[in-house]
């Protein structure tokens, strides 16, 4: 399971890629603006970065995540969806079960 | 018996008789300033200043021990204050006692928030007030009465001899923006007092926060409260939306799948032979209904370029007039039932995104009184390409921390731009093919093919000149293989827009003057050629949130 750091590390790359103007523009504040500053177009792009987001968890811990939770995250998560709760929001989703005497 | 109501009586005596929470209330008394402290039980009789171990703190710094041993409304203790040590504001104080002899020879220690006893806010919701702020000012209940009706009278004065300042903070504009307000429509009973703050205020655009101040430093401590209001709604959205219908890209929400235009337009025509005049009425009816939600479709790893899925079960898009549909109709007089599936696939998922929109459909075109009536099924290709699409809108000046709210966890302000020039073109190409199954008019040059296969290329364009001023376009060329007497046919809609300040808050309107030329499938009835000129208002807040 990632930590809710590498999370924000994910996040904070996803948005410098795709929204490098608005990403200058927030400067500090970038995890207190809601998805729609970055992606003012609509709600396809938020879904689409908090899903490269959920695949770089995947990848970074090596784990998959369940396609009904991703579809439950492109709900939880919207255009006016604070970036640092969509932080959280992926952080608990990509939790893990850990088996009881690891 | 009398044994058992001896052990009732007994029982009922062992009960503890619980104090009452310890209280504090900020008050003044001529030019001094004291929180009168309730400890909840009763202090010591003839207890003096050393007894108490007592300390006012404003946001953590301690800012009094000066404690006086009486108080005459009633209070157990009283600690004074300077306003030079508080800021003149008394907000956000607490008294510590760490220390109170009680009556029962033990001592009292507790923490507590100091309060008024009148307690003044800010809103935008009295009645008699109109949508304009008012001052509140509630009497406690559990203060001293006898020092809330020594205090109205003065209250009351001040109100309405000092000038108040309205600060007002809009969510989308820098800074924050001031006005003098003047009291009117007093109205007071002996626990509540409402006055007016009425001043040629400007109705926020958006959301916004509140602040009511009194400048005068010498008014009453219970005007020196922090009067704020936040998260306010003013006007509902900064524009009524775009006269040419854009089809809402990306999913639509609830509220954005009902869009409903009416327009009444009476006139008197006189006979020039006879002289006889008569009225004229006439009315059209323009409606947008999707009234089932998107289904969408994401591939398990969308990745950067991903391809969703969407169907839209049905649509209905309706542009009807009243009467009888002559050549001096307001409207096209069609009505389009839908069922559609998109397949859109992204090429870029920047802030400007490039995209390409495939969308086939299932149509039945008629006109508004079924006279003609077809089925088609069409395909529809509508590219989406980040060079040509940058609004202005989605633009903004920059990032800013609130001023008036003192939430820390209050996300900052986004400031829209306002000037600049902002564009949005998206062209469009369709085919489609069916056939016709009713045909009954006369009113159209029409065929008697009973296939339709028809081509459209066409498209949208909207221009922002600054946030204040559009203009948008749509137009359409069909050309039509059905029809060997009119092979092409156009449809043209123009409109410039102007944002203007609404009367009422919760609500938006543009000025818009639009022009409309043409006709649309099934083509049955005479083109429109319609020059309107108008007023949109758009109100929130009639289903709850629902628009």
């Amino acid at each position: 399971m990632p930590t809710q750091k590498a999370v924000q590390t994910f996040f904070k790359k996803r948005l410098t890629t795709e929204a490098a103007e608005k990403m200058n523009q927030a400067g500090d504040l970038w995890n207190e603006l809601p998805m729609q500053f970055f992606f003012p177009q609509g709600e396809d792009q938020v879904d689409a970065v908090v899903g490269l987001v959920v695949s770089d968890c995947e990848k970074a811990d090596k784990i998959t995540i369940r396609d009904d939770i991703k579809q439950e995250l492109r709900k939880l998560v919207n255009g006016s969806t604070l970036v640092k709760s969509a932080i959280k929001i992926v952080w608990i989703a990509t939790a893990q079960p850990v088996e009881e005497n690891a | 018996m009398n044994r058992c109501l001896s052990a009732v009586t007994l029982l009922v005596l062992s009960v503890p008789v619980f104090a009452s929470e310890p209280k504090a209330f900020i008050r003044q008394e001529g030019d001094r300033f004291y929180v009168a402290m309730y400890a909840g039980s009763a202090v010591r009789q003839g207890a003096v200043p050393g007894d108490f171990q007592v300390m006012v703190f404003q946001d953590g710094k301690p800012v009094s021990t000066d404690i006086e041993a009486n108080e005459q409304y009633g209070a157990d203790f009283r600690v004074f204050l300077k306003p030079d040590s508080v800021g003149g504001n008394f907000k956000d104080l607490s008294v510590a006692v760490i220390k109170a002899p009680l009556a029962d020879g033990t001592n009292a220690g507790f923490l507590v928030d100091a309060g008024f006893d009148w307690t003044a806010q800010v809103s935008v919701t009295a009645a008699q007030c109109f949508g304009q702020p008012a001052l509140t000012l509630r009497a406690d209940a559990d203060g001293s009465e006898k020092y809330q009706a020594l205090r109205l009278p003065v209250l009351k004065s001040a109100v309405t001899s000092s000038q108040a300042e309205i600060d007002i903070e809009e969510e989308s504009a820098a800074g924050i923006r001031s006005y003098t307000a003047s009291a009117t429509h007093p109205s007071a009973n002996p626990d509540l007092f409402v006055v007016c703050e009425t001043s040629l205020v400007e109705i926020p655009k958006g959301q916004y926060d509140l602040r009511l101040r009194y400048s005068d430093p010498h008014v009453p401590v219970e005007l020196r409260q922090f009067m704020v209001e936040t998260e306010l709604t003013g006007t509902g959205i900064a524009a009524a939306p775009s006269e040419v219908n854009s089809d809402a890209v990306t999913k639509r929400s609830l509220e954005q799948n009902l869009d409903l235009g009416l327009q009444f337009a009476s006139s008197v025509k006189t006979d020039t032979t006879t002289g006889v005049k008569s009225r004229d009425n006439k009315g059209t009816f323009d409606i947008r209904f999707a009234p089932f939600l998107n289904k969408e479709k994401w591939p398990s790893n969308p990745g950067p370029k991903p391809l969703i899925q969407f169907f839209t079960p049905f649509a209905i898009n309706a542009q009807v007039s009243t009467g009888s549909i002559t050549t001096d109709t307001l409207s096209t007089n069609t009505i389009k039932l839908s069922s559609e599936y998109e397949w859109r696939k992204y090429y870029s998922l920047k802030t400007y995104p490039t995209f390409l929109r495939y969308i086939t459909s299932i149509n039945n075109y008629s006109d508004r009184d079924f006279k003609n009536a077809e089925m088609t099924g069409k395909f529809e290709f509508v590219p989406h390409f980040a060079p040509l699409d940058h609004p202005l809108a989605w633009r903004a000046a920059g990032v800013e921390a609130h001023q008036l709210d003192p939430d820390p966890d209050r996300g900052p302000k986004i400031i829209g731009v306002t000037n600049g020039f902002g564009y949005s073109v998206i062209p469009s190409v369709s085919f489609e093919a069916g056939g016709r199954y009713r045909d009954k008019s006369t009113l159209a040059p029409f065929d008697t093919a009973d296939y339709v296969a028809r081509l459209a290329v066409g498209g949208t364009a909207k221009f922002d000149f600054t946030s204040y001023v559009s203009v948008s376009l749509q137009e359409a060329l069909y050309i039509r293989g059905e029809s060997s007497s009119d092979r092409t046919h156009n449809y043209f809609k123009s409109s410039i827009e102007a944002p203007l300040q609404p009367l009422l808050s919760k609500s938006a309107a543009t000025l818009f003057l639009s022009f409309e030329r043409g006709s649309l499938p099934p083509f049955s009835t005479p083109d429109v050629n319609s020059v309107t000129v108008g007023i949109r208002v758009q109100a929130t807040g009639w289903f709850g949130e629902i628009r």
